[in-house]
């Protein structure tokens, strides 16, 4: 349905040598071979094909993929990137906080930086969910996307762990925040989120990441 | 429009794009970092003025903004890449671009706002806000006008590549 408003020249080139745009992925300039076909490959999954395209045939996630509305796929895919630089953003300045970058900080309030951020990866669960349902049974055989789902779930218990062992620790703020530990969860929370986006743009990469494997 | 798209065809960065695959994804991703810096320390700064944070010292937190600054420098950068290596059909897609035209609009917008920040004598009245004070409501104002435009470059960003939506929610 989206394919409909493509410049010609775009649809002529793809058309040329589909599989060298296909390869660059979803968000290739102009949106028209990139968009989510919402076809759906059977069989390769066993007994959960059938859940997988009923979620992926469902009224909302047809919605999501198919409609013209600016509020369906366009308006998700956006929250999804503003609830990624809240998450991450807030959590790269506490980390560097820990890491002793701008000592005249005090660690104290920045306690408060935490709904923030929960607010933040709460906004990009829905909307990630939202897009899964609508794209099913192509992310989940898509690795990167998995090592994202895991990255995320690790830098979120990372976070988790800075909160109960440095702003609640037992020992107290002061001293949790100048040990090793502290520096550890700093470093972990860059290098997990950092994986994170890198993971999640390589998802729309599927063809390429392959050649790298084959 | 014409002109600046034939001047960003001359620098011929899609010659560059189409000889290595990994360019435009790493671009994108360098994109995402920097915009991840920009608004950790924007909208840190952004939310302490606006009464989020207190205990916080808002002078402190300007600290970060250099490293706001660095993801700006980043993203106009890489920016530069998607728009004059555009390989399917070149810059004059993007300038032509409903979404791009408002996006570029509302950085230029928030450009204006920070020299407003710093040359107005707005950021001198924040610094000098104690730890758990309100800041003035000079600040406020450009704090909301910040959070409001920056997460609109990011909405508008994302609506590039899906321009179609917007035209047809206008009626275009």
């Amino acid at each position: 349905m989206r394919a409909v408003l493509v410049a010609s020249e775009a649809a002529t080139a793809v058309a040329a040598d589909p599989q060298r745009f296909f390869s660059r992925g979803r968000d290739l300039f102009p949106p028209v071979a990139v968009q989510p076909t919402g076809a759906v490959r059977r069989g390769h999954i066993g007994s959960g094909v059938d859940l997988i395209s009923a979620i992926e045939n469902s009224a909302y996630a047809t919605w999501v993929r198919e409609s013209p509305s600016i509020f369906a796929y366009t308006t998700i895919l956006a929250l999804h990137a503003i609830g990624l630089a809240i998450v991450v953003g807030l959590n790269t300045v506490l980390a560097l906080r820990l890491l002793g970058f701008v000592k005249e900080l005090p660690l104290a309030p920045m306690r408060k930086l935490f709904p923030w951020m929960y607010a933040g990866f709460t906004i990009n669960a829905f909307s990630g969910l939202s897009l899964l349902a609508a794209n099913l049974s192509n992310d989940i055989t898509n690795w990167m996307f998995l090592l994202k789902l895991a990255l995320i779930a690790l830098a979120m218990v990372n976070l988790e762990l800075t909160r109960a062992r440095v702003f609640d620790a037992a020992e107290g703020l002061v001293e949790a925040a100048s040990s090793r530990r502290a520096r550890l969860f700093a470093v972990g929370a860059l290098v997990l989120w950092s994986g994170a986006i890198v993971a999640g743009r390589l998802t729309e990469y599927p063809n390429m990441v392959a050649g790298w494997f084959t | 429009m014409e002109t600046l798209a034939n001047v960003l065809s001359a620098l011929q960065i899609d010659e560059f794009v189409n000889a290595y695959d990994l360019v435009w994804p790493v671009c994108e991703i360098l994109h995402f970092f920097g915009m991840a810096l920009l608004i950790g320390t924007v909208g840190a700064a952004d939310l302490r003025m606006l009464g989020a944070f207190k205990g916080v010292p808002i002078r402190a937190l300007e600290r970060y903004l250099p490293l706001g600054v660095a993801g700006f420098v980043i993203n106009l950068l890489t920016g530069l890449v998607f728009v004059a290596g555009n390989p399917v059909g070149g810059p004059g897609e993007y300038l032509t671009n409903l979404s791009f035209q408002i996006k570029m609009l509302l950085v230029l917008i928030a450009g204006i706002n920070v020299l407003v920040f710093y040359f107005g004598g707005i950021a001198r009245a924040a610094d000098a806000v104690p730890s758990d004070g309100d800041a003035p409501p000079g600040a406020k104002l450009i704090a909301g006008v910040s959070l409001v435009v920056w997460i609109a470059v990011i909405f508008f960003g994302r609506l590039i590549m899906y321009n179609d939506t917007l035209l047809y929610a206008l009626g275009l």
